[in-house]
């Protein structure tokens, strides 16, 4: 089985601050990780090459820096990786991020699976997986949390709000998978010691012939007006005395605000 | 001063985490600083009346449990008086929690590096027992990086001990074994009088200001757990890899086999076939992490460990879930032993170097020739040629065993020159083998010193020895 896992690398915090000027993350001094969920992807497509034999290839799109998060890949136990770089994809929303990886999958050759994470930490827009399967014009399922194939049909349990839901995908397609499928691995010493001597293959817009009108900030359709953190709650007020006390006090501040 | 005697809340007093049972009280002094501890203490020794300090709670031999009298607790001494970065030295309180301590120090780019594995635990308790931990393979015990005590005295006089004032009168006589050692008082020709009121357990005056001493912060680090296909080699792989005298390496530490499949349900990425394995942290440069990663495998191999079989842990939240892993073994064994089991046995013996591979031999053939049923793990701090042996009897039967053992084990340590405690302390659940490493004259060199200090004997009833 062929499988691509593609993965982003993102700032390893919760608290991602913001460039007011720009719109765009502040990544100096944060260190950098492999996007959670996409972990749950890259142990998932192991987990199958385990059991149908073939090969994990993990790609992702972003500047030089993101080859580090290949090495992680690597280190976990992957075959190959690729980091798809280029001034070119500067800016690319997801309309062009889905675009630029469909290309790349394209020239990987014939792939039955292709694995993203449901969503990343950092953008939270979860429109790359589905993006990509659109591309590409093969089916999609999203939020799996258990995934069996046989006989070139994967048949997902969708881990939705209130119900799960099992559906069956034929091959070649492309899943997005939650953290709650598996435990991601550790990077085995073994694998470290290949992430360390592995030249990271970097494919330009070049090599993807890609349509330029799709590509970068320019080929971004959607335009972020303004991205702002919203103030937090302000705290409560505790109210002294005994419970009589409190109560009136309580009534007096409804008055007050003509609640009541 | 705020004194509890309310019969439900004082309860949660008569508890550490060694299910020792039967401890009582009459009440409890919370006081807030140091002329409270004086209050407390004065009051007491007025009338004769036992005192029994308690700090974190979280001590495995019934050290802080009363038996009479009064309890002090210093959960209200919680302050953090001042962290300097200049001379990386922090004062505290004594209530004050390793946790607490560790993330004020962190602040400021420093450690505090003896690193024992709870971190609810309190530096005056940590003081009380010369508690360590994994990274004191590299960095030595709580008593390296105890700069300074304050000590209320019985008397209410304060003692301000720093470093280098030395004792003023004979010390314990008796010869101290060559390993960290948690059992019994400091003795040592010329010693400092400061080392006698660390791992006193609460029994010769009490502490109202600790000084500890910080270092740098780690540069960065990798966490590498190997999974051995043989117990023994995992033993030998570490004595091997200490003969290189790395500064580096903050610690290895030893899983064996039952306590592999023991976490097994947790963590079922534990390779298949694993009978062993060693957990060790190394400190590195961007310039010098890939010849530690060649040099690691390359020792590895030599032990037939598959290279993919070894987790490393290179970001932070992979080195947390491998702290966690290791932090889960005494979690496990707990929630183990109240499931199903009479009792925990522990032991806690510390060898010297050359001594190691007999130790974990002669704890391997008595665990392994005794009752098949007994259920045991082995882990621990074997940088320090310190193990653990968990013992969980079912039965009164097994419970028998499980003693018999443990004893052997005590006198088979103290044959080697061993301690019969390494980092826990001795409290009420350990005196008799204190007695076995030390012998009668050596228990009543302790007793005169203890007279010298607390001629009442209200301090720490029912630590140590019978006063």
């Amino acid at each position: 089985m062929e499988i691509v896992v593609c993965i982003k690398q993102v700032p390893d915090t919760t608290e991602v601050k913001i460039n007011p000027e720009t719109n765009t993350l502040i990544r100096d001094g944060v260190p950098s990780i492999i996007n959670p969920f996409d972990e749950n992807a890259i142990e998932a497509a192991l987990q199958l090459r385990e059991k149908h034999g073939g090969k994990v290839m993990v790609i992702t799109m972003g500047p030089p820096q993101a080859a580090e998060a290949l090495r992680a890949a690597i280190a976990m136990g992957v075959d190959e990786v690729a980091l798809i770089s280029d001034r070119a994809f500067a800016g690319s929303d997801t309309w062009a991020t889905s675009y630029t990886l469909s290309q790349a999958i394209k020239k990987l050759g014939k792939i039955d699976l292709i694995l993203c994470g449901k969503q990343a930490i950092d953008g939270d827009t979860a429109q790359v997986g589905p993006g990509i399967a659109e591309w590409l014009g093969i089916p999609q399922v999203t939020f799996a949390v258990k995934i069996e194939i046989n006989n070139n049909v994967a048949k997902v349990e969708r881990m939705l709000e209130e119900v799960n839901e099992v559906v069956e995908m034929p091959l070649p397609g492309v899943l997005t998978v939650v953290k709650q499928i598996n435990e991601p691995r550790m990077p085995s010493l073994k694998g470290m010691l290949k992430a360390k001597k592995t030249e990271i293959k970097t494919l330009s817009a070049a090599v993807l012939e890609a349509d330029p009108s799709n590509l970068g900030l320019n080929g971004s359709p959607t335009n972020v007006m303004k991205i702002f953190t919203p103030p937090p709650k302000g705290g409560g007020e505790m109210l002294q005395g005994d419970a009589s006390e409190m109560v009136d006090a309580l009534i007096g501040k409804l008055k007050e605000r003509k609640t009541i | 001063m705020l004194k509890k005697t309310d019969p439900a809340i004082i309860q949660s007093y008569l508890e550490d985490s060694s299910n020792f049972s039967g401890g009582f009280t009459d009440g409890v002094y919370v006081p807030e600083n140091e002329n409270e501890i004086i209050e407390a203490v004065a009051e007491c020794n007025a009338k004769q009346i036992p005192l029994t300090v308690h700090a974190g709670g979280t001590g495995t031999t019934g050290g802080g449990i009363p038996f009479g009298g009064w309890v002090l607790s210093t959960e209200k001494l919680n302050k953090i008086t001042e962290i300097n970065p200049q001379g990386k030295f922090a004062i505290v309180q004594p209530g004050v929690t390793l946790a607490e301590i560790e993330a004020a120090a962190a602040k400021e780019g420093l450690l505090y590096a003896p690193d024992p594995t709870e971190k609810n635990a309190t530096i005056g308790g940590n003081a009380a027992t010369n508690a360590s931990g994994g990274r004191c393979y590299r960095f030595g015990s709580t008593r390296s990086h105890i700069r300074r005590l304050r000590i209320v005295l019985p008397s209410g006089n304060v003692l301000d001990l720093k470093r280098g004032m030395p004792i003023n009168f004979p010390p314990p006589h008796y010869s101290m074994p060559a390993v960290k050692s948690s059992a019994g008082y400091y003795s040592k020709a010329g010693m400092d009088l400061l080392d006698l009121f660390i791992g006193q357990e609460g029994t010769l005056g009490i502490v109202s200001e600790v000084e500890i001493g910080l270092v740098p912060a780690l540069q960065a680090t990798f966490d590498l757990i190997a999974f051995f296909p043989k117990e023994e080699s995992a033993v030998d792989f570490v004595l091997e890899a200490k003969k290189n005298n790395d500064p580096l390496v903050n610690f290895f530490e030893f899983l064996d086999n039952n306590t592999l499949q023991m976490l097994k349900a947790s963590y079922p990425h534990i390779p298949e076939g694993s009978k062993a394995a060693v957990y060790i942290e190394q400190e590195i440069t961007a310039e010098n992490e890939k010849t530690y990663l060649d040099n690691w495998a390359k020792r590895l191999e030599k032990y037939h460990v598959p290279l993919d079989n070894c987790w490393l842990a290179a970001d932070n939240a992979q080195k947390e879930e491998l702290t966690s892993f290791r932090h889960a073994i005494p979690e496990h064994v707990n929630e183990l032993f109240k499931k199903q089991h009479l009792v925990k046995l522990a032991s806690d013996i510390a060898v010297p170097a050359q001594y190691c591979k007999e130790m974990y031999n002669f704890y391997d053939l008595r665990l392994t020739t005794y009752d098949q049923r007994l259920f045991y793990i082995k882990f621990g701090h074997i940088g320090d040629n310190h193990l653990h042996v968990n013992l969980l009897p079912k039965n009164e039967e097994q419970l028998k065993i499980a003693q018999d053992l443990i004893m052997q084990f005590i006198k088979k340590g103290i044959s080697l020159g061993g301690t019969v405690s390494a980092e826990h302390g001795i409290g009420k659940i350990k005196r008799p083998y204190l007695k076995e490493m030390y012998g009668k004259a050596g228990i009543s060199e302790m007793r005169r010193v203890k007279r010298l200090f607390d001629p009442n004997q209200i301090l720490g009833k029912g630590n140590l020895f019978d006063f």
